[in-house]
């Protein structure tokens, strides 16, 4: 989705929105095209993500919106000090763009598995955390981020992915966007690309054993909003997503559950042990994290069918 | 406006009461630093356009005391200095303080910030300069040679930082913590142009601020003394953590009283 990224804002400078795109040093082949036709709008800040953060701050402290860009946690955990206090603190109009969300840059090991960076950056004040699960949902986020004055985080996959599938009338990233409609009393929850798997396991379900589900994609995780989603036709849902169990998108919506009248029970998917994961490309190691569509299927179908039979 | 040395004495008898009614840390370090700060906000006031950020964010008490003797904090908010609730902490923070546009209370950080801020005013031709005042013991983190690498990459002759040079940190003098020396030669091999003066003499500090490169961020080495006004205070790394007393008070105001 990083070439979507920067086609977006390409776009936009074209119709001469004033921003600034700092990197640390990465976007080979893929920036070129902004950075070329829009020199004064671009700046490559090297490998120095701690400096690259503080400016940003410091430019955007004039009410300009600044994005800062890297990969896997670069952007966020190596300069975290200063997303806290130069840009959350202040609520300065930052960005803080992450590509490579959770495994997509699987052959390159631990270091590069983004698998923590939601439950970290949704602890930050103020801080809008963003995960689109295609770029329709990047489009639709993007226009949010522009339209806002504090900060920001955006987590992006590597590669482009499919469109996901929309029952109509949903345009808000805000909002949660209804990928799948169904009967079953446990509803789904899923952030980021890893609801192509999501979508394929529900089909397969549908398919074999005849169970239909109510799916929603989150584009936005923090603050998290629910609207348009009809609880009393629930007594449990599963969150998915490629991220760490431990604090992500799943512990978000407990926090959310735990803040309201209702009672479910949920079902948490995600990586497990992240650091003992091997290394191998992003395909692989959601089969090893159980991430793979026929895992979330069994999951899913297991859970379906004990709550059936309470 | 009274003449600068006297805003600068009576700042350091705002800090050292304010530190002393909160039984607050950090009098040795605030008070190096005032004659910096007096320096700097008068360049301020006749630069428009110029920000003075405060790295040490530790020395709050001296940049609230220079910022209420150029009348830019009322005394009430001196007065409840640490108290529960105040607008002054022990850091400046963002609380709507006149004069400070920028948070700090953790080293590092303000440089980085100040890099982004010169950044965009030269691209965009606006003029004034940002002052930013460091520590020596400061230097020690890596975010501010991350920032000093890009500045002079950039060419920001727009940005001053200043450090007082008063040769302590935390547990004991700076050359036997980490060694900084030759801190002049580091600067200038990144790029800057680098000054070195007494950090007391707020008139040389103003001439030389006066007086950037064309084309090179400036760097001011101010040779300073920690708990400089007060003789026992002097070069005595207790008052890093330590708030003076009453009778130490008295005495202080003294020494600072005396024509």
């Amino acid at each position: 989705m990083r070439k979507a990224f920067i086609g977006n804002l390409t776009a936009r400078a074209r119709e001469s929105k004033e921003f600034t795109l700092l990197v640390g040093d990465l976007g080979f082949g893929v920036v070129e095209e902004f950075s070329t036709e829009f020199p004064d709008l671009f700046l490559n800040v090297g490998v120095a993500e701690q400096n690259m953060t503080g400016m940003a701050a410091g430019i955007s402290e004039s009410g300009r919106r600044v994005f800062t860009y890297s990969i896997a946690n670069f952007p966020t955990m190596r300069a975290l000090e200063q997303i806290r206090n130069d840009v959350a603190y202040h609520g300065f109009p930052v960005t803080i763009v992450s590509v490579g969300a959770g495994l997509d840059y699987g052959t390159l090991g631990y270091s590069h598995f983004a698998v923590e960076d939601i439950a970290v950056m949704r602890s930050l004040p103020g801080m809008k955390v963003y995960s689109p699960a295609d770029e329709r949902e990047l489009g639709t986020v993007m226009d949010e981020i522009f339209s806002s004055s504090g900060p920001s985080y955006l987590r992006l996959s590597k590669d482009s992915h499919a469109e996901l599938p929309s029952l109509s009338g949903w345009i808000d990233a805000s909002k949660p966007r209804k990928l799948l409609a169904g009967s079953s009393s446990t509803l789904i929850l899923v952030t980021g690309t890893i609801g192509a798997n999501v979508i394929e396991a529900c089909r397969l379900i549908s398919k074999e054993k005849l169970v239909t589900f109510d799916v929603y994609s989150l584009p936005q995780i923090s603050p998290m909003l629910l609207e348009g989603v009809e609880w009393e036709k629930y007594n449990s849902v599963v969150t998915i997503e490629e991220h760490a169990l431990t604090g992500g998108f799943g512990s978000a919506v407990l926090e959310y559950l735990s803040n309201s009248d209702l009672s479910l029970k949920v079902l948490r998917l995600g990586i497990d042990q992240p650091a003992k994961l091997p290394v191998g490309s992003a395909g692989f190691l959601r089969e090893v994290a159980k991430l793979d569509p026929l895992s979330i299927y069994r999951e899913v179908l297991n859970l379906a069918l004990s709550i059936r039979e309470d | 406006m009274k003449d600068l040395l006297t805003v600068a004495r009576d700042a350091r008898l705002v800090a050292l009461k304010m530190v002393h009614k909160a039984r607050a840390a950090h009098i040795g370090s605030s008070l190096s630093v005032i004659d910096i700060l007096v320096a700097a906000y008068s360049f301020r006031i006749s630069n428009p356009g110029s920000e003075v950020l405060l790295s040490k964010g530790h020395a709050a008490a001296g940049l609230y005391a220079v910022l209420n003797k150029f009348g830019e904090i009322p005394d009430s908010w001196v007065e409840t200095y640490c108290e529960d609730g105040s607008k002054l902490g022990g850091h400046a923070t963002k609380a709507d303080i006149p004069g400070v546009v920028f948070s700090t209370g953790s080293l590092g950080h303000a440089l980085p910030f100040a890099v982004g801020v010169s950044y965009r005013k030269k691209l965009a031709k606006e003029s004034g300069h940002t002052i930013v005042v460091m520590s020596d013991g400061e230097c020690d983190e890596g975010s501010n040679w991350e920032a000093a690498l890009v500045a002079a990459h950039l060419g920001l002759n727009n940005l001053v930082a200043i450090i007082d040079r008063n040769r302590l940190q935390s547990f004991q003098d700076t050359e036997q913590t980490i060694r900084l020396d030759p801190l002049d030669l580091k600067w200038e091999s990144f790029g800057w142009k680098v000054s070195e003066l007494n950090g007391h003499d707020i008139n040389l500090i103003t001439e030389t601020l006066m007086s950037p490169s064309p084309e090179k961020p400036h760097l001011i080495i101010a040779n300073t003394v920690k708990g400089k006004g007060v003789s026992f205070m002097e070069g005595n790394n207790l008052w890093h953590y330590r708030s003076p007393n009453d009778l130490e008070l008295e005495q202080a105001i003294t020494e600072l009283s005396r024509p």
